[in-house]
């Protein structure tokens, strides 16, 4: 064939095949066109390049190769630039898990949420949930492993541990002591087993400053096995609070607020509940369904909006407020120190820790319950009227209420007064306390546990002590002299997010992953599991702890996502089953089992027998902060500016006493005075609390932190010294630990107050107690409110209003936003503080600038006592004449920007800054605002906040990465100011339009405030629709507005407060 | 000239007869000589030592605002929910204390007052300073100094206009109206006197500063037809200015809805409080400059005494207001309104309020005595207390009200910083060392017209010797 081809040439040359000719073809270019005389041609550079960058693609990979899935109806196939999603986690808090959902905006977790699907949020969270998230960014956080105070690596570490734990291993692992926090993580007790079983002899302790040991021993003590109560307030009429903030600091209080906040509702209300409550349920969907790309809308939000059409013809069907069923629920609480709780009371008894057993047990005499030692204690409260009088009155409304009536007892009080609760409880709770076996199978107190380790490391039993997270040294009682006895430790591996008391004291120091930076697990205090998914790549490569335990322990799995995903695995079955699970945040049928078990009354009448009474005498308490929990919060600047919920203090604890205390110690506020009590020490200012109980102090633990970061010591990068001459040396309040001893944990008596003659300036936010007769909260008792449902207007009387003005907009068309915040069911827990403060990048400013009254917090939280137990249609608060402490109340008022359609601050900016839209929000235009502050001025609720200096000035980079995208970050010189999260309405508005302009659903636009209320007090939607929920709640006969005669119409209505009460205890 | 002076000597018996208001055996040219000679001759010492202080006070002025500008307003004292406390405070003051200068200078010239004159070119010159110190605060009590020009309605990137609704915008035509035409009305007074100073200039650089600030008055009768005409359009423009500048202040808070704020009370209660400062400062100053610059026989007890009597009236005016905003807020039925004043009495700030009571409505009262009236010593001490108590009522009507209004839960106190302290000691360095300039360089007594009232007084006293 190639012979009989015709040849063609291109040149002579070719022809001839001339060697110049060949070297003219394999030369890319013409002559004169000279190649680089290198050995890299362009072929060469261009591969090279190529290889670059792919491999410089791969080392900036920080996306974990784990995978983590969005939460939401549809998971997208690629995140979506600029598109937030939502990821759910748990949140591990003092033994327990909370489900989250946690905002993501291109791989930074900025806001959490409460996860619907799970119990121990059923949509919200707590304020210390809300806060964790500025933890994870914390410049002070411990960015490195440290041997002593020298910068080491992971690898440094695990070199120096392997040898030492194969000689511990050696010795079948005598002398290692393992000490962590409670922990419900069912993967840390694999590893924990795990270890036992490699290590024979080493030991695992538990120890925990705010602990529920009380609760669990006695529980163990009247069923012979440590089991969780459950208290469905949701089915419980009467409710017995002693000692108990179950609705604020306890652990579990926000699914508690859920439970409770339904029977605060009375007629429509329940029905527009019951919409809310779905909707709230599905809180985090329509976020979720915003954000991502949905054809198929999530399933949750089917169900939700049939739920709402289910509701409607009902709501129709109802007249204004004809359906109310007159029947709420009543709370009793008994307590020492003024909680949340006490405040929602309707009626409240301020008795002293010590005696509060003593009222209980009387109680049990009343009830008819036989126990010994029962007379024993109810004697103690012999002397005391009041008491006495109570005790008949709530026994006879239990008897009453028999299987819907719960009593509770606080954590603080000890065992055998539980036990005697379980006892009373197992006559009238009837369902509404529900049992399940504990995490632990055998009771183990921690204290036991800490104590046996002080005696064992004093003894020098113990070579090597892995502490995980918690900070011993700080927290632990003053006479277990718990930094004496670690000395004579050998090993002391510290493993924990910050650079604490305990981690200078230790040999090696591994700094702990934040739990959005890692993988674990963890149950609801039922015990359904939820794994935890991080968000984000460890920031400064810190482990778990169940990773360093499996990286000295040879554990076959060394990332948490493998001995999380392989443990997982064997219960779930599958790869999708645990995709399942770490999209849902729940695992299915996880919960444990209820239980039934049988009261001992034999045991409990003995343990109450061996109990001593409390005799008389002062009383110290030891409760815990709602802002520092045990103190792991020092260094986080939204908790030590969210005020006290009760004192609004701020950046400080206190000596909180009664005014009768007070004036008998003959102290006053800001007087620093010496406590003393077996031989230990503290000086601490003196706040007076109206309705404290009478001779007893509370001291809020986990202040005075000494190893912490800027923000925990009183610095900050930008105003270097928080605060000036600081009378407390250079910490933060007072270390109350240093008074508590192991024999008197939680309440003490015989402590002495000495005057120092010091004084000491503290910050309140709000530092006046009475309403001054306004009508700003108003109440009324059940009874009134059956009989004239429409109370809460008539302090308004008849208004007739004109405005001169016209205004741009007749609000009857289209969206028109409006919120309605229950004051009967808002407990005041402060989450919604905290949820704002980190959804719209509210700065802190510092204790020497709230002393200035510049705090920036967009909601507060108002409270206000007054002592008239609600009479007659009463309004406004009492008149400081009649002050009496024994009958003190207190309210809450969530207050923020009102959006008044007619608003006072838009009329006097000169530069038309703020001004209202369409849909009725008065906003914000901060770029446009010069900062006269005259809108503040001209503002009749104060919700304006003026930045008076840079807040977020040297904010570090980690901050940065917290802070919300969507909402601008106010310079100084600027006003700011709520707008209902204008940033999500306008999200959910973009989403209708891309959607074919649909309508927005009720429910579909949440706020910050009313997304984290776990008492769904604050609702939020369009007032247009009379079938919103914030329409329906509008219609009720409590609903009023604020300072109606100004005619400024404002859009936030409230629902006034209602207290159920026993005829027989009105004084 | 002695026996024109004896011989116009009013019996005492007729109280209508007024005394002279040039006391002494006066001419033209000894009037020009005394009143020049202050401008003319060496600068005395102790001009230096107090323009020293002075100046000093000014940089310290302009250190704390630079301060202000570069770290924000929080180096002043004020919070939530004392927006304004003593910007505002300092900004109503001065704004008050010009009052009189306007007051002197155009509705007295419009009724005819001849016993203005010797004051007038002071008063006004007062004005022009004090504003300059009032505008002072409104600029910079702004969060964003930088963009304090979007409050004029200038065309600009942003295309949109101020809100004409505020009062704080109000503000701004006010007060920038009344500077301009005060600067206008006393630039235009001067005219004639500058003429004179420089006629009589022995140096080049006096004659070229002066000869262009005279404007080539030559003092012909067609200048003089011109000069009175303008000089009275222009009286007639400031007229209602005295009115409405602190009216519009007052509307500041009037148009608020502020408890102790809304009050309809506020604009004639501002101008009366504002011309009862205005002249309790004319009083302080003129006294020390008619001491030190020896012009006794041109500022004589007479004047003295008339502006003792203008005191005497505003000042009850004031505590007539005082005392309706209490039976108001009573008759109101207002809980608010009520509190407020109880609260602005028996409040925190009591001592602010009974300070503000007794130095404005008690201390005037003393004025019903001639004696006192007519004692130096006493006038002097008396309008500084003025000054005091005028600054303690617009210190009283802005943070007494703020501190304390619809929601308890908000309720705070103010105190202020250093800084506050210090800005405000530094305007009153601005505004001496402006009138020290002022009396160096020219003339504090307006000879021109001076000179009309001799002709005037001198023609009177012939007239009625003939008859």
């Amino acid at each position: 064939m190639k012979e009989q081809q015709k040849q063609y040439w291109r040149s002579l040359d070719q022809l001839s095949d001339a060697p110049e000719y060949r070297k003219f073809v394999e030369r890319e270019f013409p002559e004169g066109a000279s190649e680089l005389n290198n050995e890299v041609d362009r072929r060469k550079f261009l591969i090279l390049a190529a290889a670059g960058i792919g491999m410089a693609g791969l080392t900036a990979c920080r996306r974990p190769i784990e995978k983590i899935i969005p939460a939401g109806g549809k998971v997208t196939e690629q995140l979506i630039p600029g598109v937030p999603q939502q990821y759910a986690t748990i949140f591990n808090f003092g033994g327990q898990a909370q489900g989250l959902l946690v905002r993501s905006n291109d791989g930074r977790p900025t806001k959490i949420e409460g996860n619907p699907n799970h119990p121990a949020s059923l949509g919200a969270t707590s304020g210390y949930a809300q806060a964790s998230i500025l933890d994870l960014y914390d410049p002070d956080r411990s960015k490195s492993v440290k041997q002593g105070k020298e910068n080491k690596s992971w690898d440094d570490f695990v070199k120096a541990a392997t040898p030492l734990f194969a000689e511990l291993k050696g010795k079948q692992g005598d002398g290692l002591r393992i000490l962590a926090e409670s922990s419900s993580s069912p993967a840390l007790r694999e590893l924990r087993t795990h270890i036992t079983t490699a290590f024979p002899q080493a030991k695992w302790h538990t120890y925990d400053a705010i602990s529920q040991d009380n609760a669990l021993e006695g529980a163990n003590l009247a069923f012979g096995q440590p089991v969780h109560a459950h208290y469905a307030f949701d089915r419980a009429d009467v409710v017995l609070a002693l000692d108990s903030d179950f609705l604020g600091s306890e652990i579990g209080s926000t699914a508690n607020v859920k439970g409770f906040s339904k029977k605060r509702r009375t007629g429509t209300d329940v029905e527009a509940s019951e919409g809310g409550h779905g909707a709230a349920a599905a809180h985090g969907e329509p976020k979720a369904e915003a954000e991502h790309k949905t054809e198929a809308k999530p399933a949750e939000n089917k169900t939700e909006a049939a739920k709402a059409e289910a509701a409607k013809p009902a709501a129709a069907a109802e007249t204004a407020h004809s359906a109310d069923s007159g029947k709420m629920n009543r709370l009793y609480a008994v307590e020492s120190n003024f909680t949340v709780t006490g405040a929602m009371a309707d009626h409240r008894l301020r008795l002293q820790s010590s005696k509060i057993g003593g009222f209980l047990a009387a109680l049990a005499k009343q009830l008819g319950i036989t126990a010994n030692g029962l007379d024993k204690h109810a004697a103690s409260i012999g002397g005391n009227a009041l008491a006495t009088k109570w005790v008949a009155a709530v026994a006879k409304d239990l008897t009453a209420n028999k299987g819907k009536a719960v009593v509770v007892v606080g954590s603080r009080q000890p065992a055998h007064i539980h036990a005697l609760a379980h006892l009373i409880n197992a006559s009238v709770a009837g369902d509404a306390v529900r049992y399940t076996r504990a995490f632990d199978e055998k009771f183990e107190s921690g204290l036991g546990l800490l104590k046996s380790l002080v005696a064992d490391a004093s003894g020098g039993k113990v070579n090597t002590l892995v502490i995980l997270g918690g900070n011993p040294v700080y927290n632990t009682p003053a006479d277990l002299k718990f930094r004496d006895a670690l000395k004579q430790v050998k090993n002391k591996i510290h493993v924990g997010l910050y650079q604490d008391e305990t981690s200078v004291e230790c040999d090696w120091h591994v700094n702990e992953a934040h739990y959005l930076e890692s993988w674990g697990d963890g149950r609801a205090f039922d015990g359904t599991a939820s794994i935890q998914q991080p968000l984000i790549a460890p920031l400064h490569n810190g482990k778990s702890a169940i990773e360093v335990l499996a990286a000295v322990s040879d554990y076959p799995q060394k990332s948490g996502y493998d001995i999380v995903k392989t443990l997982w695995l064997k219960s779930l079955g599958g790869e999708k089953a645990w995709n399942k699970a770490v999209h849902d945040g729940v695992i299915p049928n996880t919960a444990f089992a209820a239980v039934t078990p049988a009261a001992n009354a034999g045991a409990i009448g003995g343990a109450l027998d061996a109990a001593q009474p409390a005799g008389d005498g002062l009383e110290i308490n030891f409760v815990q902060d709602p802002s520092m929990y045990d103190g792991r919060f020092a260094n986080n600047g939204w908790m030590q500016e969210a005020p006290d919920p009760m004192t609004k203090l701020v950046w400080d604890n206190a000596a909180l006493m009664s005014k009768d205390t007070a004036e008998k110690l003959g102290v006053s506020n800001e007087d620093v005075v010496k406590l003393s009590i077996k031989g230990h020490e503290l000086r601490l200012p003196v706040w007076i609390l109206p309705g404290h109980a009478k001779d007893s102090i509370s001291v809020a633990l986990g202040y005075g932190r000494t190893e912490t970061g800027r923000i925990g010591k009183g610095y900050d990068t930008t105003f270097g010294k928080l605060f000036d001459a600081n009378s407390f040396g250079n910490t933060i309040g007072g270390n109350t630990y240093l008074l508590r001893t192991s024999d008197a944990m939680d309440f003490a008596l015989g402590v002495t107050v000495a005057k120092t003659g010091e004084t000491h300036k503290i910050a309140v936010t709000q530092d006046h107690w009475s309403m001054e007769d306004r009508p700003l909260v108003r109440e009324a008792t059940l009874d009134d409110f059956i009989k004239k449902p429409a109370f809460a207007k008539e302090p308004d009387g008849e208004q007739h209003m004109f405005s001169i003005f016209d205004h741009p907009w007749d609000f009857k068309e289209g969206n028109q936003w409006g919120m309605a915040i229950d004051l009967n069911t808002c407990v005041g827990c402060n989450a919604c503080v905290l949820a704002c403060q980190s959804e719209n990048n509210i700065p802190i400013v510092g204790k020497d600038n709230v002393l200035r009254g510049r705090e920036m917090h967009w909601i507060r939280m108002d409270r206000y006592f007054t002592n008239i137990p609600a009479t007659e249609f009463a309004v406004g608060g009492a008149k400081p004449s009649v002050f009496n402490e024994d009958h003190m109340q207190a309210v809450q008022q969530p207050m923020t920007c009102q959006q008044c359609e007619h608003a006072p601050c838009e009329e006097v900016c000169p530069v038309a800054a703020t001004v209202h839209n369409e849909e009725g929000l008065n906003t914000m235009a901060y770029n446009r605002c010069v900062g006269t502050r005259y809108c503040s001025n001209n503002c009749p609720f104060k919700v304006r906040r003026f930045n008076y200096l840079n807040w977020h000035k040297d904010i570090s980079e980690t901050e940065k990465m917290q802070q919300n995208p969507e909402v601008t970050v106010r310079m100084r010189g600027v006003m700011e100011k709520c707008t209902y999260c204008t940033q999500r309405i306008s999200a959910a508005k973009h989403q209708a339009k891309v959607e074919g302009h649909r309508p927005i659903k009720d429910g579909e636009i949440t706020p910050a405030c009313a997304q984290v209320c776990p008492a769904d007090a604050i609702v939020f939607g369009n007032i247009n629709d009379p079938n919103s929920r914030v329409s329906k709640l509008r219609k009720q006969a409590r609903n009023y507005q604020l300072l109606v005669e100004l005619n400024i119409n404002p859009r936030t209505t409230y629902l006034a407060k209602l207290r159920n009460i026993n005829k027989e205890l009105e004084a | 000239m002695q026996a024109v002076a004896n011989e116009f000597k009013i019996p005492k018996e007729n109280p209508l007869a007024k005394p002279p208001l040039i006391e002494g055996e006066q001419s033209f040219s000894t009037l020009t000589e005394a009143v020049s000679v202050v401008v003319e001759d060496k600068t005395p010492r102790n001009w230096y030592i107090a323009f020293a202080i002075s100046v000093l006070g000014t940089m310290m002025l302009g250190g704390m605002l630079g301060y202000l500008v570069f770290t924000g307003v929080g180096v002043w004292g004020n919070n939530q929910p004392v927006g304004w406390a003593w910007d505002i405070t300092n900004f109503v003051f001065w704004i008050g204390i010009g009052h009189a200068g306007t007051l002197i200078s155009a509705i007295l010239f419009l009724f005819r007052q001849k016993w203005r004159t010797s004051i007038n070119r002071a008063a006004e010159a007062m004005t022009l300073f004090a504003v300059a110190c009032a505008a002072i605060y409104p600029g910079f009590h702004v969060g964003r100094i930088w963009l304090a020009y979007w409050l004029f309605p200038l065309p600009y990137n942003q295309g949109m206009w101020p809100n004409f609704r505020s009062p704080l915008e109000w503000d701004v035509f006010a007060v920038s109206t009344y500077g301009t035409v005060s600067l206008l009305f006393w630039y235009v007074g001067l005219i004639p006197d500058l003429a004179t100073l420089r006629d009589r200039a022995t140096t080049k650089m006096r004659q070229m500063i002066y000869g262009i600030f005279s404007l080539g008055w030559r003092g012909s009768n067609r200048h003089w037809q011109h000069y009175e005409v303008a000089y009275l359009i222009l009286a007639g423009i400031s007229t209602p200015l005295v009115l409405s500048v602190h009216s519009i202040v007052s509307f500041d808070f009037a148009v608020s809805k502020l408890p102790g704020w809304h009050t309809t009370i506020f604009p004639p209660y501002f101008v009366a409080g504002a011309v009862f400062s205005g002249f309790a400062m004319v009083m302080t100053l003129m006294l020390v400059a008619r001491w030190a610059l020896n012009l006794q026989h041109l500022i004589t007890m007479y004047h003295l005494e008339v502006m003792n009597k203008i005191m005497l009236v505003t000042g009850s005016i004031v505590g007539y207001a005082y005392s309706m905003e209490f039976f108001m807020a009573w008759y109101s039925g207002n809980m608010y309104e009520k509190f407020t004043f109880f609260n602005r009495a028996f409040g925190p700030y009591a001592w602010a309020y009974w300070t503000m009571f007794t130095c404005n409505v008690v201390s005037p009262q003393c004025f019903w005595s001639k004696k006192l009236r007519t004692s130096i010593p006493f006038m002097f001490f008396i309008s500084i207390v003025i000054n005091i108590g005028m600054w303690f009522e617009r210190f009283v009507i802005i943070a007494t009200s703020l501190h304390r209004d619809f929601i308890p839960s908000s309720w705070g106190y103010f105190r202020p910083s250093p800084v506050d302290i210090l800005t405000f000691a530094g305007t009153f360095g601005l505004f001496m060392t402006l009138f020290l300039l002022f009396i160096r360089f020219v003339p504090v007594i307006a000879l021109a017209e001076v000179k009309a009232v001799l002709a005037h007084q001198q023609h009177k006293a012939h007239g009625h010797a003939k008859h």
